[in-house]
């Protein structure tokens, strides 16, 4: 539904993307995550080309916009939804008028317009705000109306530049199960654009992450959350699970390793995901390989109802008796990192 | 001190309030005219305007400083070619309206400006996202987002057009002002000049009350 090939932007000396490429599918949600400044806004300006790349090609819906002259860029744009930050609603406006802006510039027929904008305030729960002004209602309900502005036109794609991230956690929650049921009932392609994990946690199918004008790491959420390679993307995603244990924990854990330094013992960090995840893989290899286990910490949540989490577990026994539990754990799916031991 | 406020006096003062409701009028709403696409074409061409062009927003604003810098009383006679072109005379209400006009353009491009100004940039963006050309961006956000205070510009332009008129006597535009001067300060009757300020206090008052009204209702801020 979208490619990037070679995005380049430059403002001046400063490079804010460098030859990004990026393809989403029909259909998918997909998070596209970095902090403040790692070039995400100009990303998003990107696709719909209120920022001409200096280098390389954007293609929406099968049609290279980077070679479209301005007059059907403009009726291009109407493909592609836009909702912001903070909202951009008009303030000289009502709800329903609001709504109906991207229909007037379309140039649609007044009754029309009408009926399609009953049709959107119902969809996002409007319909009894329409003739209250941006001035007299709620953030989420700002929101909701930028969502039904952005639908306005059927776009083929919908974009969201850090929507959610003037509102607060449970309106988020609302407005992110909005999206997805759009998503889901007009099968439209969403691109999030985001520096909260948990919006991707919720919500995309796909996450790119993005560091310095560059995407770093990108694949099915499950996969990045569980197996972050670059630093960025572990950074980010120690808001939702710890990468790294509280000094407490290890100040334990040093007090556990020198009270018994005879024995062999190890720190191990087991990151898992999927279905796997249900099993008793832990009193499995317990029982089988003679080794104590015990959880230090960890975290287990959920992404789009598969199971996923990091534990920390302590494990004292042989050398080799660690080493072939290790494997079994690895065998089964787990991704298992040693932080530390002694023996 | 009544006895100066005689019936001939009292139509004086009628006929002079009128003539500075005609003037203040009708180059306010020709200035507006003039002045609305102006502030549009100095905020679109301006840095980060729509259509930016550093050329035409420079030669813009070059213009409109300098028909701002100059006095007024010296506008008033400065451009009597051109009155005598429009009116056909150079002196009366009639050719006040003309330099009144000219004062009023320059003033309301900039307070259109500074109000364009303040509409929010994202809004433009929007916009833009939705596929709008440069005209609807103009007449379906920027103007009508900017309207309160394009009004509130409006009532301050109204407020100083009303100064000026009383510079309009110098060509014989009469009006207020001119009433005062002559029957206030020449003929010396100090009770007349009282009067005369007292009407004007109380229309520039009913002005701006009335602006002031127009834009608590359009504003939705």
């Amino acid at each position: 539904m979208i490619q990037l090939k070679g995005l380049t932007q430059a403002y001046g000396a400063h490079e804010a993307l460098r030859g990004v490429d990026l393809a989403v599918a029909p259909g998918e949600i997909f998070g596209i995550i970095g902090r403040s400044g790692a070039g995400k806004s100009s990303l998003v300006r990107t696709i719909n080309l209120l920022n001409r790349p200096t280098a390389g090609t954007v293609t929406v819906g099968g049609r290279e916009l980077t070679a479209l002259p301005e007059a059907q860029l403009r009726a291009a744009r109407r493909d592609i939804g836009l909702i912001f930050q903070h909202f951009n609603l008009l303030s000289s406006r009502t709800v329903a008028q609001n709504v109906a802006l991207p229909l007037e510039l379309a140039g649609v027929a007044k009754d029309e317009i009408k009926r399609r904008v009953d049709e959107l305030l119902d969809l996002v729960g409007l319909a009894e705000m329409r003739d209250r002004f941006p001035a007299q209602i709620s953030g989420g309900q700002k929101q909701r109306v930028g969502i039904a502005r952005a639908l306005a036109n059927r776009p083929k794609v919908l974009l969201s530049d850090e929507a959610t991230s003037a509102l607060d956690p449970e309106t988020t929650r609302s407005i992110l199960g909005l999206l997805k049921q759009i998503n889901r009932e007009f099968g439209l392609t969403i691109v999030l654009i985001t520096h909260q994990m948990q919006v991707i946690k919720q919500v995309a199918d796909r996450v790119a992450v993005i560091d310095a004008g560059r995407i770093v790491e990108q694949g099915p959420v499950i996969e990045v959350f569980t197996r972050p390679r670059h630093a960025t993307t572990r950074s980010l995603i120690e808001e939702i699970v710890p990468q790294a244990l509280p000094e407490s924990v290890l100040a334990r854990i040093r007090a556990l390793m020198t009270q018994r330094p005879a024995q062999e013992a190890q720190l191990l960090r087991l990151a898992f995901a999927g279905h796997g995840a249900d099993r008793p893989l832990l009193s499995d290899i317990v029982r089988q390989h003679g080794i104590d286990l015990s959880i230090v910490h960890g975290q287990v949540d959920e992404v789009q109802g598969q199971p996923f989490g990091s534990l920390a577990v302590f494990a004292r026994g042989a050398r080799d008796r660690i080493d072939a539990a290790t494997a079994q754990l690895r065998g089964a799916g787990v991704f298992v990192e040693e932080v530390a031991h002694v023996g | 001190m009544w006895d100066n406020f005689t019936p001939q006096m009292l139509e004086l003062f009628a006929g002079s309030l009128w003539e500075t409701l005609l003037m203040v009028g009708i180059s306010g709403v020709a200035g507006a005219a003039i002045g609305i696409p102006l502030g549009v074409l100095l905020r679109l061409t301006d840095q980060g305007g729509v259509l930016q062009n550093a050329g035409v927003n420079r030669v813009v604003g070059g213009v409109v400083n300098a028909v701002r810098s100059t006095p007024f009383i010296i506008l008033l006679v400065a451009i009597i070619p051109l009155t005598r072109l429009v009116t056909g005379s150079s002196i009366g209400t009639a050719a006040a309206v003309v330099p009144l006009t000219i004062a009023a353009a320059p003033f309301i491009a900039r307070l259109v400006e500074a109000s364009l100004r303040e509409v929010d940039h994202g809004l433009v963006e929007a916009a833009q996202a939705m596929g709008a050309s440069t005209s609807q961006i103009v007449f379906k956000v920027l103007l009508p987002e900017a309207l309160p205070g394009i009004v509130a510009g409006f009532t301050i332009t109204l407020v100083s057009l009303t100064g000026y008129s009383a510079m309009a006597g110098a060509i014989g535009g009469g009006g207020l002002g001119d009433l005062g001067i002559r029957y206030g300060y020449q003929r010396f009757l100090p009770e007349i000049m009282l009067a005369v300020v007292i009407v004007l206090v109380a229309f520039v008052q009913a002005v701006q009350s009335a602006g002031d009204w127009a834009v608590r209702r359009l504003s939705h801020k």
